[in-house]
């Protein structure tokens, strides 16, 4: 697949889901490559983080909360087991999703419904991450898209995190240096309910196309 | 450091005050029940009752907490029973978020003395510990303190609080976090009594491991190969496209047509999940059903558990018809917690569906359980207030007013509020029915006039010891190997290992051939068809309780591990007993084998055994610990011990299997260990310290 059909599926596919996938007719064989029934996408169960070249799915009908998924990304990424800096974010929201409201019984996470929502990086196209690194530490894969960290160029100065308007940029207290997610899937490979998926923009045009 | 963080916390409530130590000393202890157990040795002499104020207890986690392995979401908290004879050490164990929250905020250990003047709450956050004011939450649920607490400090903070059962200082309370997760043991009443109501916690630190690549790998090996499902049961209760073997009885219960029928935008298959695929395996526990019967399966949401848990064990269920209960309507849970107090109902009448009583009742009275911090005992409170309901009891306990307030014929009639009728009471301090909250020591020492010999020693009661402990796996699970995995406890046993093995699902052959190799031939009988004691199966339990103490150490969750057989045909269904000695390199770069780790977990049972003894101020732990009731050896009188189709126990044959257990332990025909026992394990102190005592 060429760049150029990979970045109009994309666009395409960010223009259909532009308010997640509630409301969108997706096709069975979309489904099938999203993994995910129709009922679960209309019901905004499902969330979609386009980024460069793939589509991060995010149930949260199938999430469990067992945060292994934070577990997997920092011993793969940072050689320790460390939630606090992973790249994808569930600990601080599988109690009660993003606050603790009056009806939190009966609102997100494990004190209400269950609902859990990982979040992640989106890999933003115009990245105020990769905008606010003052030494380009922070740059798009010129193959993947990717919005990779050179952790050897970071200076620690926190600008990514204070950047990032879904606050996913964290920074590492113990070597002062930015853990962006640059999308290296170990959050999806070993995730024990498969509530998380990558999907590649290939399989997404002829989906798409079918 | 790698696997320990290398520091204790200790809190102090009667100053306020906090400090940090070095943890190393402990290590040899492993981490977990052996690090508290050793500080609680240390700190909490032989005469002080559990809740005077020089009583302490310690929350422990170890070098495999966090780390990323599977099931590691485990904290042991040790501490002096409040609810059995002799208050001994005792350990609950608890799962949830709070195992990698201690972890992260840099602490192998928290140990917590004096007590406070006023409700307060422990604050720790990294290295920033406070003690703070909790007299707003003082009267709160379990449910409403852990809100409060995150709403204050964060939506990530973790809690873990008494209810009311707590507060009230009632012998069965317990400390909860996580909405369900339980610490167990009477943990409560020492929080009520030190005016603790919660500690919460965030840490943002991270757990060091010399290997984790290595770590990796074993992580992919363990869910790849080795592991099932709860309990490992390895063998699916429905025939998959893979299996070989299917048995109704396991927890493998997820299949091709068995949903999560409640889960939000539509029913969720459960399915296939063949080994080798560890991005599935958190489909085959189906809990709910397990739990409630087919009814729940309408009603389920999804699994959750512990941080860290592929195996997802808690059934989390919406019964909208709860709602007319003034209840929520959610709630997740698992095994006995899932039905603790509905059990106390003769009859169930429907609400909405057909059939659907017992299962309000059941998710009903967890609820109510879990929010005012009530210990079920492992179903010793239920089979109480049963028994002094089917004796007619409770109108002797009450005065004629307390007798009249409550309506008996609910229970009959199958009208649910009964349990909250009866629930309220009993958390009630001042309120006769809260005596039946002490344990069943404690109630018969209160009511023995009332209950004679009956009560410890009935088949209704299912103890394991006339300390008041419960039967958690005992004779009806492998004969007197099961029995004998209680003993060395203070409270119910909760030794999984045995019953992992008996119950994985696999045909006794194939069982069979996988651990006589191991213990020697004869170490299990046929599922009741039981023959005498042998060394194979003194052999046998020890394995049992030695594991059951490495997992509660290193931690692991025992109701899941040891890894003792595998999903795999190909492998046999042969699992691999030194996964964690493989985890235990990787995490600290220094190797060691399965029996150098077993020695460590040994330590552990030489020191608690040493301290049960200082309690029961004798070493005569044969008559006077390790007396099993009468019902072992009553049930089906017409049916003779060591036939076809009974679980009965022979009195000669148990004092043999005793004699046979503790020789495993190098301890003396009184159940008591020696200076050779406890030097050979470097506890030369302990064994000085049981000689000035007159007890060596």
């Amino acid at each position: 697949m060429s760049i150029f059909s990979r970045e109009y599926t994309r666009r395409e596919f960010v223009k259909l889901t532009a308010k997640g996938l509630a409301g969108v007719t997706l096709t069975s064989p979309m489904l099938a490559v999203l993994g995910c029934t129709a009922a679960q996408a209309e019901s905004g169960q499902v969330e979609v983080m386009p980024m460069s070249d793939y589509v991060l799915v995010a149930n949260k009908a199938k999430c469990t909360g067992c945060q292994r998924c934070e577990y997997n990304c920092t011993m793969t990424n940072d050689g320790k087991a460390h939630p606090f800096i992973s790249r994808i974010h569930t600990r601080d929201y599988v109690q009660y999703g993003k606050e603790v409201t009056a009806d939190f019984l009966e609102g997100a996470g494990l004190f209400g419904n269950w609902s859990i929502a990982p979040e992640t990086c989106r890999q933003c196209d115009n990245a105020p991450c990769v905008n606010a690194c003052p030494v380009d530490a922070i740059e798009p894969d010129p193959i993947t898209g990717v919005r990779m960290l050179d952790q050897d160029t970071c200076i620690g100065c926190g600008a990514c995190v204070k950047a990032c308007p879904f606050g996913m940029a964290k920074m590492d207290p113990e070597i002062n240096k930015s853990t962006k997610c640059i999308a290296c899937g170990a959050c999806v490979a070993g995730c024990p309910t498969n509530a998380l998926k990558i999907v590649l923009y290939e399989d997404l045009a002829a989906a798409m196309g079918a | 450091m790698n696997g320990w963080t290398g520091n204790l916390l200790r809190v102090n409530l009667t100053t306020g005050q906090s400090s940090v130590e070095s943890s190393e000393k402990y290590f040899d202890y492993i981490g977990g029940k052996g690090m508290a157990n050793r500080i609680i040795y240390e700190e909490v002499p032989t005469g002080v009752m559990p809740t005077d104020p020089e009583s302490k207890f310690v929350l422990a986690v170890g070098p495999n907490t966090a780390t990323s392995s599977p099931c590691s979401g485990r904290t042991t908290i040790a501490f002096l029973s409040p609810f059995t004879k002799y208050n001994a050490i005792v350990d609950a164990h608890v799962g949830g978020d709070v195992a990698s929250m201690i972890k992260c905020s840099g602490y192998d250990a928290v140990i917590v003395e004096g007590e406070s003047p006023t409700p307060v709450y422990i604050l720790i956050e990294d290295d920033k510990v406070s003690v703070e004011d909790a007299t707003a939450l003082w009267g709160q649920t379990t449910t409403m303190t852990s809100a409060a607490l995150a709403g204050k400090h964060g939506t990530g903070h973790i809690t873990m609080s008494i209810g009311k059962a707590g507060e009230n200082q009632l012998n069965l309370s317990c400390v909860i976090t996580g909405v369900a997760h339980c610490a167990g043991g009477g943990l409560g009443k020492l929080w009520g009594k030190k005016n603790l109501k919660a500690i919460c916690m965030y840490g943002t630190k991270s757990v060091k491991v010399a290997d984790p690549k290595r770590v990796l790998a074993l992580n992919n090996y363990v869910m790849g190969d080795l592991m099932g499902s709860n309990n490992n049961h390895v063998v699916p209760t429905v025939a998959q496209s893979w299996s070989q073997y299917e048995n109704t009885s396991t927890r493998w219960t997820g299949h091709p047509g068995l949903t999560w029928g409640a889960a939000e935008g539509g029913p969720v298959d459960t399915g296939e999940s063949a080994p080798g695929q560890p991005t599935l395996m958190g489909y085959r526990c189906q809990k709910s059903v397990f739990d409630h019967g087919p009814i729940a399966e309408q009603y389920t949401v999804k699994m959750t558990g512990c941080t860290s848990c592929p195996v997802r064990c808690y059934a989390s269920v919406n019964i909208p018809q709860l709602k007319k209960f003034g209840r929520n309507t959610t709630h997740a849970n698992t095994c006995l917690g899932n039905n603790p107090y509905g059990r106390i109902m003769k009859n169930y009448t429907d609400l909405e569906v057909e059939g659907d009583g017992k299962i309000c009742a059941s998710v009903l009275s967890a609820i109510l359980a879990d929010d005012y911090g009530l210990w079920d005992n492992y179903g010793e409170l239920a089979a109480t207030l049963n028994y002094f309901l089917n004796n007619g009891l409770m109108e002797k306990i009450m005065t004629p007013e307390q007798y009249a307030e409550i309506d008996w014929s609910k229970r009959e009639s199958g009208d649910i509020t009964f349990i909250e009728d009866i629930l309220s009471r009993v958390v009630d301090k001042d309120h006769p029915l809260s005596t039946l909250a002490q344990g069943a020591y404690y109630v018969d020492q209160q009511y023995h006039d009332l209950l004679g010999d009956d009560y410890l020693n009935s088949a209704a009661m299912t103890l394991w010891g006339l300390i008041g402990a419960k039967r958690h796996h005992g004779n009806e699970c492998a004969a007197q190997v099961g029995m004998l995995t209680n003993i060395i406890y203070n409270r119910d046993g909760m030794c999984h290992t045995i019953v992992n093995i008996t119950g994985s699902g696999l045909p006794y052959k194939v069982q069979r051939n996988i651990v006589e190799p191991l213990f020697g031939e004869g170490c299990l009988d046929m599922p009741r068809n039981y023959t005498k004691m042998n060394e194979s199966k003194a052999k046998f339990a020890k394995f049992g309780v030695i594991k059951q103490v490495l997992h509660d150490s290193f931690t692991l969750c025992n109701w899941v591990w040891p890894m003792t057989f595998s999903p795999r045909k190909e492998r046999g269904y042969k699992g691999d007993l030194s996964v964690e000695a493989q985890y235990m390199s990787a995490i600290t770069g220094k190797e060691i084998t399965e029996e150098e780790l077993d020695f460590m977990a040994e330590r552990t049972i030489q020191l608690s055994r040493a301290m049960t003894v200082k309690s029961v101020g004798s070493r005569d732990m044969r008559n006077l610990h390790d007396v099993i009731p009468e019902y072992a050896y009553n049930t089906e009188p017409d049916v003779p011990a060591f036939t076809e189709g009974t679980v009965k126990m022979e009195k000669e044959d148990w004092q043999n299997a005793l004699s046979m257990f503790y020789a495993q332990f190098g301890w003396d025909e009184n159940g008591a260990p020696t200076r050779e026992s406890l030097e050979k394990f470097g506890l030369k102190d302990v064994a000085d310290d049981l000689e000035a005592s007159s007890l060596l």
